[in-house]
């Protein structure tokens, strides 16, 4: 195969990569955010869900950039209901997660039904006007960035990391380690709104069921591959996304069958819990008392 | 103190009844009436013979997954993965009970329901020994094998698997020698529930009268404490996983001998992940589970008479066990043991 021939096979398949990389690294980053100052979230895909509905329902009454706002901010709201659930109510994380994907799963469902029309399947909803996903792209991979330079550099970067290993000590160094995981469960959910956004209003343009569709638990799972760091998660939801846009690319074409490659990621992560016994944050998921 | 001894009991009951006055606030807030909407639900659930054991057969498969996630959580653990654990279950007891001939019923069932069992029990023990052994969180393997389960079953029943003269994505019909009673008024009930609630007795027995028993309640309390007291923990959390799965598993073959005969892809809507509202709610005793998924059956065959006679969606069940799971594990009782 000559040289052009290669890269004519190959840049559609990055740029596909890419494209189904972005609500993983957007929801990753999220995950980070929340693990890193001690909450477990598997709440991902609920704020994702959350987001994407707002975001559309948002972006037909007011324009799409109106709906990634409005799905910002719900997406926040959930992220610091998740903290409120574990602090105050003291729910178990998990708990907590289940409860807040069922939730954002049904209470969607019943919107949908209720706000655009009574028919049961399929029922989704449209808009017209779509971002582009390249902005997306474009602003996740810059968060990358900024997220590793904060949280290795900066004094804040020290408090949040310092939060996640003991809360207690931290605590009497003289931190408000308070405002540190309120300041994280906020930016996890922002994150994890932006790219329920992503998904509804650059992505494809509707809202269907579930459209989520356990993106927010593979990047959660980006997140435990690459070690809780922000360079690491960004690597697996590349690969991840990559394997996406493979499968996608080869569908009907190869003998081997596309369930199998749509299985690799969750394979990926059951090895990667296996073999690179990941060491989480020390205080992961530990409850007050 | 009294506030404390009463907190096990109350607690679940003021969780459910704030879920229907949320829910009821939801459907008021989109312009129906609670009240039409409460009527119809109580009419389709409990309103009639058929409604009543359509409850029951929602609820049968609700109570042995209910059963499963509340076996792990006594070991302290969180089975995420029952969905999976069921499906794969269910594809076993569907291969058994189509791939074998000629048997007689009092011979087939319980080889087919031991295939669930077996399957299920199998794929559980899974995240169970990375958990014991290698120390991976068992949320995160369960909720991936859970999608691994799904490819894979998906992948069969598309495939080797599928009967060449159905255009479904589904195997062959099982035998009629593996079929287990059912009802014929269109409910679904059948002897499936009679199982789980066996299984439900059994659970309790074993959580209360044998050595694993005690050895998962004690793990559950405190794995260190356990392991100072001579309980090998590596192994009674493999065990316990082993068994939260084999419950799933049959809940799995029960919904295919009983309700569906054959497997059909994705003929669950998400009992397994249902299942972990019923186990909460049932404060993880096979008793509590045993109610809660009655109320949840109930909710679940309510839903669909209310939507077809006042045009509230469904989904509004699912808001109701969202709301009650937040309640209901909540702690408000500042130093309340569990």
């Amino acid at each position: 195969m000559s040289g052009p021939e290669l890269a004519g096979l190959l840049l559609p398949l990055g740029v596909a990569a890419l494209r189904q990389a972005t609500p993983l690294v957007l929801a990753g980053l999220g995950g980070i955010c929340s693990e890193r100052v001690g909450i477990v979230n598997i709440a991902l895909e609920g704020m994702m869900l959350a987001g994407a509905f707002t975001g559309l329902v948002a972006g037909r009454l007011a324009g799409p950039l109106v709906g990634v706002l409005a799905a910002v901010t719900v997406g926040m709201l959930v992220g610091l209901t998740h903290l409120w659930a574990t602090r105050k109510l003291r729910l178990n994380h998990i708990v907590s997660g289940v409860a807040i994907n069922l939730l954002a799963l049904h209470s969607t469902t019943f919107l949908l039904r209720r706000l655009f029309n009574q028919a049961d399947p399929p029922v989704e909803a449209r808009i017209e006007s779509m971002l582009p996903t390249s902005l997306f792209t474009g602003v996740a991979l810059a968060l990358v960035l900024v997220f590793h330079l904060v949280l290795y550099y900066t004094p804040l970067g020290l408090r949040i990391r310092a939060v996640g290993e003991s809360e207690a000590s931290t605590r009497m160094a003289g931190v408000d380690t308070a405002r540190v995981k309120m300041l994280g469960l906020a930016a996890s959910g922002v994150l994890a709104g932006l790219a329920g956004a992503y998904l509804s209003l650059a992505q494809v343009g509707r809202f269907s069921d579930d459209m989520v569709s356990g993106r927010g638990f593979i990047a959660l799972a980006a997140v435990v591959c690459g070690r809780w760091t922000p360079l690491g998660m960004a690597a697996a939801s590349l690969a991840f996304g990559a394997l996406d846009a493979l499968q996608f690319h080869l569908q009907g074409s190869v003998a081997l069958p596309g369930e199998l490659l749509r299985s690799i990621p969750y394979i990926a992560t059951v090895v990667a819990a296996m073999a690179l016994r990941p060491r989480p944050p020390a205080d992961l998921g530990r409850q007050e008392e | 103190m009294i506030l404390r001894r009463l907190a096990p009991v109350v607690q679940p009951l003021l969780s459910v009844l704030g879920a229907f006055v949320v829910a009821g606030i939801v459907v008021w807030a989109c312009g129906g009436s609670p009240f039409e909407a409460l009527s119809a639900l109580l009419q389709g659930s409990c309103g009639s013979s058929t409604g009543l054991l359509r409850t029951l057969s929602k609820a049968t498969p609700l109570l042995l997954s209910g059963l499963a996630v509340a076996v792990a959580l006594r070991a302290g653990l969180f089975n995420i993965g029952a969905e999976g654990q069921l499906i794969l279950g269910a594809l076993a007891a569907a291969w058994a009970g189509h791939a074998f001939t000629g048997l007689p019923a009092w011979i087939h069932i319980p080889i087919c329901l031991a295939a669930g069992v077996l399957v299920g029990g199998l794929w559980a023990a899974i995240p169970g020994a990375l958990r014991a052994w290698r120390g991976s969180h068992e949320v995160i393997v369960t909720i991936m094998l859970n999608y691994l389960a799904i490819q894979f079953a998906h992948f069969l029943v598309n495939g080797v698997m599928k009967d060449p003269g159905s255009m479904a994505p589904a195997t062959a019909m099982v035998e009629p020698s593996a079929r287990l009673w059912a009802a014929a008024d269109g409910s679904n009930f059948s002897a499936g529930f009679g199982l789980a609630l066996l299984a439900a007795v059994g659970v309790a027995v074993l959580l209360r009268r044998t050595a694993l028993g005690f050895e998962i309640r004690a793990v559950g309390l405190g794995a260190d404490a356990a392991r100072v007291a001579g309980v090998n923990v590596g192994r009674t959390m493999v065990s316990a996983m082993a068994l939260s799965g084999a419950l799933a598993g049959l809940a799995g073959a029960i919904e295919v001998l009983g309700v569906h005969r054959r497997y059909l892809d994705a003929f669950s809507p998400g009992y397994g992940f249902d299942s972990i509202a019923v186990a909460l709610l049932g404060g993880g005793s096979p008793v509590g589970v045993t109610l809660s998924s009655l109320l949840f059956g109930g909710l679940s065959a309510g839903a669909t008479y209310m939507e077809a006679w006042t045009h509230v969606p469904r989904q509004i069940a699912g808001i109701v066990q969202g709301v009650v799971i937040f309640s209901a594990g909540a702690r408000y009782l500042k130093g309340r043991r569990r």
